[in-house]
C-alpha cells in the first residue's frame, strides 16, 4: 500500500489509486457482480437469437483469421510468403504473428479471388468491420461502431498517406482507388492505433499498401464490362538503369447506377479518370527512394438534400460531384545496421470537390521522420517527428457553410514507442505519440501492449490504450441549414415574440468549444493454430468513450437573412459517453492443398448514455442503431485445377436503423453471396465471370438522411486480364 | 452501463504514462531470437517440402537435415514431426558429408558453400531435395535457392537437378520460382 502511495503522489487527489482498492469498485469492475451474472448472459443470450446458425457455423467450423495472422509462419502458402515482406506491419516491421493487435490482412490474392473492384467493397472481406453502401458512390465504413456517411473514428492511409478529409475527418471512398492488381496487402488494424498513428486512428487503422514497382514489370491491360460497371485499365513497368524501377498506369471506370425501393433507377451513376506512377531507386543496398504520384478526375451523380434559401422547402436535388486532384509522395528508407531503420517521408495532396451544396479545395503537406532501433538486447525504441499543414478554400451554399471561408491549421507531432523483450516469450510494447493540433492543443495517446508467446501454436495478447479524435473543421466552423418550415412558435422559453407561422429554420451548427473525442480501450487476443490445418484468431474489446459529439437544441431569434425567424439550432458538443464491447472470431481452414476457406464472426454492441444536461434527442440512440449487432461470413477459394478458380463469398449483416430524412428506417439484415470463376487458358492470360449480390435483386444496406434512398442491386460482369513484357 | 470510474480516472492522467513508460525502461529482462529473414526461410523451407514428390519407395519420414552453420535455431524445430503428405518430417543437424545418407531434404547454409560442389555429388541421382540460400546455388546443381529481393524472400528452380535426382517438383512451385533452370 506504500508504494501505491508514492505512486498517488503523482497524480491528483482526486484519482487516487487505493480508492478503488479500498471500495466496494473493484468487485464491480466484473460486470457479473455489478448485474448479477445470470441475468446479464440471459439477456445476451435472447438478443444473440437471430444469427445463432451463423455464431454456430462460425465457431464450429470456420473463423477467421488470414493465414498472417496465424501462430507461425509455417501456416503460411508460398504465396503468401512471397508477397510478405520479411519485416511487416504498422510503423515498424514484425511478423504479423507477433503484433499484439486485432489484424488482419486482405493479400492480393484475396483481393484477386474476391472479385471485387473497388477499394471499400475490398473491405467487406475484413471481419469486425461494418461495410455499407449508402448509394453507388457513398460507403458508410467503420470498425467497431460509429458508422454513417460522416464516421470519422478510422484512419485510412494509401503508402502513407492520409486519405481522410481533413474537413471532417472522414474519407470520400469514390475518390480512393488505384489499379486494384497493383496493391501488395490492405492491412487492417481493429482496435485503437493512435500511439503509432496519431489521431483519428480511434476505432482501426487501416493501410493500404501497395508493389515496389520492381514487382510491377511489365505491361498488364484490365478490362471490364457488365451491369455494375465498364473498366479499362492498363499498366507498364520498367527497369530505369540497374537499380532503379519504374511503372505508370491509367483507368477509367464508368460505374452505373443503383434503384430505389420502387426498382426505378437511382440517379447516383459515376465515372472516373485516374493515372499514377511509382519508380523506386535503389543507390545503394542501403538506401529506397520512392517517388510516387496520382492525378484522378470523375463526376458522380447523387440525389441530395437541399436548401435553397430561407423560404425555399427542402428537396432532394439530382445534382453532379465533380471532383479531381492529385498527389506526389518521396519517401527515402534507410537500412542501418542490424534491426535499424531511418525513413523520411513527405507528401503534397490537393484535392477539389463541388456539388450543389458546397465546393472545397484542400491542400495537404506532410513531413514524416521515423527512426527504429536496438536499443540494448532487450529494448527497441522507435521514435519519430511529423509534421502537417492543410490549407483548404470552401465555397459555402445556404445549404452547407464554413465560417471562416479559408482556414490554414498545423499539426506537430511525436511519438516514442519502446518494445521490451521481458522474456524469451514475453514481450511489452509501451509508448505514446503526442500531438498539438490547432483545434485543441495538446493531446497524448499512449498504449501498452502485452504479447505472450505461450507456445509454438498459441498466442496471447492484451493491450490497454487511450486514443482522441480531434475536432476537424466542421465541428468548429460548419453551419448546415436542413429544412426550413412555417409554424407556430410555442416553446415560452423561446427566442421572443414571433407571430404564429413564422419561418423556422432547423440547423446544425459548429462549435469552437467542442473537445477531442475520446476512448480507453481494452482488447484482449488470442491467436493459434488448433491443428496444423486450422488457424483461429479472437479477439475481444471493451471501450470507454467519453466526450462524444452530440448535437444540443437551442432556440434562438435570428434576423438575417429576412425575414426574422426561429432558429432551432442543433449545436455540437461533448454529451456522449458510453461503451462498446464486443468479439471478433477470424479462422481459415486449409482443407487440402487446392481448397481454403475463410471464415469471420463479429458480435458488437454498444450502450451509449447522453449527458443529464443534454438537449440531444437522436444521438445516443443513432449510435446504438447504426450498429449491426452481428456480421458472419464466410469465403471458399478453390483452384479446380492449374487452370480453373472458384471462388464463392456469403456475408451477413444484421439488421440496423440508420436515419433517413424520415426518420428512423429499418434496414433488414441481409446475406449475400458473391461468385467468381476465372479460367487461365495460358500464363499470361485469365478470362473471368464474376458476380455480387447473387441472392436477391436488390436491397438496401444503409441510409443516410442527407442522400435520397437507395438499394444494391445484383451486378454480373466479365472481365479479361492480359500480361505482356 | 458498465463503468470503471476509478479505473479511467487513473488512465487519463498523463503522468501515470510517463511513469509507467520510464519504470518500462528500468526492465532488463533475458531474451535470445533468431532473425527474422531466417523465420521466413524456415517457412519456405517448410513450403518447399509440400510441394515437392519423392518416389513412392521413400519411407515414412523426411529427414531434414541443416549442413553447416544453423541459422535457424529452434524456429526449425517447430517443424519437428509436422506431416507432409503422409509422411513426417523429422529435423537433423548434420555436419559430416558422410551421414548424409538418410537425408531426403538437405538445406546447405552458406557457412559450408566450400563444400557445395563435393555435396552435391554425394547426393546426386539420389531423392534428395537440395537447399541453398547462396547466390549463384542453383546454377551450380542446388535445385531450390533461396535470395532475397528487396524486403523478401524469393527462390529460383533448377528443374534438370531435380528430374535427375528422381523428384517431381510441382507446376505451382516452378510457376513461383523467379528463374527456372531446365
Amino acid at each position: 500500500m506504500n508504494k501505491l502511495r508514492l505512486l498517488g503522489a503523482l497524480l491528483p487527489s482526486h484519482c487516487q489509486p487505493w480508492q478503488w482498492l479500498e471500495s466496494e469498485h473493484l468487485l464491480s469492475i466484473i460486470p457479473g457482480f455489478r448485474y448479477g451474472f445470470m441475468g446479464l448472459l440471459k439477456t445476451e443470450l435472447r438478443r444473440f437469437q437471430t444469427g445463432t446458425v451463423y455464431a454456430l457455423l462460425g465457431a464450429a467450423m470456420l473463423g477467421a483469421t488470414t493465414a498472417q495472422a496465424a501462430t507461425d509462419l509455417f501456416q503460411l502458402s508460398l504465396e503468401e510468403l512471397l508477397s510478405m515482406e520479411i519485416t511487416s506491419v504498422s510503423k515498424k516491421g514484425q511478423p504479423l504473428s507477433e503484433a499484439a493487435a486485432a489484424i488482419y490482412v486482405i493479400t492480393q490474392d484475396d483481393i484477386r479471388r474476391s472479385g471485387m473492384t473497388t477499394i471499400p467493397e475490398l473491405l467487406r472481406m475484413v471481419p469486425g468491420l461494418h461495410v455499407a453502401q449508402i448509394d453507388a458512390n457513398k460507403w458508410a465504413i467503420s470498425s467497431r461502431g460509429f458508422n454513417g456517411r460522416w464516421a470519422n473514428k478510422l484512419l485510412v492511409l494509401i503508402d502513407g498517406r492520409s486519405l481522410y478529409t481533413p474537413l471532417f475527418s472522414g474519407v470520400y471512398w469514390d475518390i480512393q482507388d488505384t489499379l486494384l492488381e497493383d496493391i501488395e496487402r490492405i492491412e487492417v488494424i481493429r482496435g485503437p492505433g493512435g500511439s503509432l498513428w496519431g489521431a483519428n486512428a480511434v476505432n482501426g487503422v487501416i493501410n493500404i499498401i501497395t508493389k515496389h514497382s520492381r514487382d510491377t514489370q511489365g505491361g498488364l491491360v484490365t478490362a471490364r464490362a457488365g451491369n455494375g460497371e465498364k473498366s479499362a485499365s492498363m499498366r507498364h513497368g520498367s527497369a530505369l538503369g540497374g537499380n532503379g524501377w519504374f511503372r505508370a498506369y491509367a483507368k477509367t471506370v464508368d460505374h452505373d447506377n443503383f434503384v430505389d425501393s420502387n426498382e426505378d433507377d437511382s440517379y447516383d451513376d459515376w465515372n472516373q479518370q485516374r493515372a499514377g506512377f511509382r519508380a523506386d531507386w535503389e543507390p545503394t543496398t542501403q538506401d529506397t527512394l520512392t517517388l510516387q504520384g496520382d492525378i484522378y478526375k470523375g463526376d458522380s451523380n447523387q440525389e441530395t438534400g437541399y436548401l435553397a434559401d430561407l423560404l425555399s422547402t427542402a428537396t432532394f436535388e439530382q445534382d453532379t460531384i465533380k471532383q479531381d486532384g492529385g498527389n506526389l509522395l518521396f519517401r527515402w528508407r534507410r537500412t542501418l545496421e542490424e534491426g535499424s531503420e531511418f525513413e523520411l517521408q513527405t507528401y503534397f495532396d490537393h484535392a477539389e470537390r463541388k456539388d450543389i451544396t458546397l465546393g472545397q479545395k484542400i491542400d495537404t503537406f506532410d513531413l514524416d521522420l521515423q527512426h527504429r532501433f536496438q536499443a540494448t538486447e532487450f529494448h527497441e525504441i522507435s521514435w519519430g517527428l511529423g509534421y502537417r499543414i492543410i490549407d483548404d478554400d470552401i465555397d459555402s451554399t445556404f445549404t452547407v457553410s464554413f465560417d471562416p471561408a479559408t482556414r490554414h491549421t498545423e499539426v506537430y507531432s511525436a511519438f516514442i514507442q519502446d518494445e521490451i523483450r521481458l522474456r524469451d516469450n514475453l514481450r511489452l510494447t509501451m509508448g505514446s505519440k503526442f500531438e498539438h493540433n490547432d483545434f485543441t492543443g495538446f493531446e497524448y495517446q499512449p498504449s501498452a501492449r502485452l504479447l505472450w508467446l505461450a507456445s509454438q501454436e498459441h498466442t496471447f495478447w492484451g493491450a490497454l490504450s487511450r486514443a482522441v479524435r480531434t475536432p476537424a473543421r466542421t465541428d468548429e466552423d460548419i453551419r448546415i441549414n436542413i429544412v426550413s418550415f412555417s409554424s407556430p412558435f410555442v416553446d415560452p422559453d423561446g427566442p421572443g415574440p414571433l407571430p404564429v407561422g413564422a419561418t423556422s429554420l432547423l440547423s446544425i451548427l459548429g462549435n469552437k468549444q467542442v473537445k477531442s473525442e475520446e476512448v480507453i480501450a481494452f482488447e484482449l487476443g488470442y491467436r493459434g493454430q488448433p491443428r496444423s490445418d486450422i488457424s483461429l484468431d479472437i479477439s475481444a474489446f471493451y471501450n470507454d468513450y467519453d466526450n462524444l459529439v452530440t448535437g444540443e437544441t437551442s432556440f434562438l431569434l435570428e434576423t438575417t437573412p429576412a425575414p426574422d425567424h426561429a432558429l432551432i439550432a442543433r449545436s455540437f458538443d461533448n454529451q456522449l459517453q458510453g461503451v462498446s464491447y464486443g468479439l471478433e472470431l477470424v479462422t481459415s481452414w486449409q482443407v487440402n492443398s487446392n481448397w481454403r476457406l475463410h471464415g469471420g464472426y463479429t458480435w458488437q454492441k454498444l450502450d451509449m448514455k447522453l449527458d443529464s444536461t443534454s438537449t440531444d434527442v437522436n444521438n445516443a440512440g443513432d449510435r446504438e442503431d447504426t450498429n449491426p449487432e452481428q456480421q458472419f461470413q464466410l469465403r471458399s477459394h478453390w483452384d479446380i485445377n492449374d487452370k480453373l478458380e472458384l471462388d464463392v463469398a456469403l456475408y451477413f449483416v444484421d439488421s440496423i436503423k440508420p436515419r433517413d430524412s424520415t426518420g428512423l428506417v429499418n434496414v433488414p439484415s441481409y446475406e449475400r453471396l458473391d461468385m467468381r470463376i476465372a479460367w487461365q487458358p495460358e500464363k499470361n492470360l485469365e478470362l473471368s465471370l464474376a458476380g455480387q449480390n447473387l441472392l436477391d435483386d436488390q436491397h438496401p444496406e444503409y441510409f443516410s438522411s442527407d442522400i435520397s434512398p437507395t438499394e444494391v442491386p445484383r451486378t454480373l460482369y466479365a472481365q479479361i486480364k492480359y500480361l505482356f513484357e | 452501463m458498465i463503468k470503471f470510474p476509478h479505473i479511467k480516472c487513473l488512465l487519463r492522467q498523463p503522468r501515470l504514462w510517463l511513469f509507467m513508460v520510464l519504470l518500462s525502461c528500468c526492465v532488463s529482462p533475458a531474451w535470445s531470437g533468431n532473425s527474422a529473414e531466417y523465420q521466413f526461410k524456415a517457412a519456405f523451407l517448410y513450403n518447399f517440402t509440400t510441394y515437392t514428390e519423392w518416389p513412392a519407395e521413400t519411407g515414412s519420414t523426411l529427414n531434414m537435415c541443416i549442413y553447416g552453420q544453423d541459422s535457424f535455431g529452434d524456429d526449425l524445430d517447430k517443424l519437428q514431426g509436422k506431416t507432409v503428405g503422409d509422411r513426417q518430417l523429422s529435423v537433423q543437424r548434420i555436419n559430416e558429408l558422410n551421414r548424409l545418407a538418410d537425408c531426403q531434404i538437405i538445406f546447405i547454409a552458406r557457412s559450408a558453400n566450400d563444400e557445395l560442389p563435393q555435396l552435391l555429388n554425394t547426393v546426386k541421382g539420389k531423392p534428395v531435395l537440395t537447399v541453398a540460400d547462396t547466390p549463384g546455388a542453383a546454377s551450380l546443381g542446388v535445385i531450390l535457392n533461396m535470395g532475397t529481393y528487396g524486403n523478401r524472400v524469393t527462390f529460383e528452380a533448377n528443374l534438370a537437378s531435380a528430374r535427375s535426382n528422381g523428384l517431381r517438383l510441382s507446376s505451382k512451385l516452378l510457376k513461383l520460382a523467379t528463374q527456372v533452370l531446365r
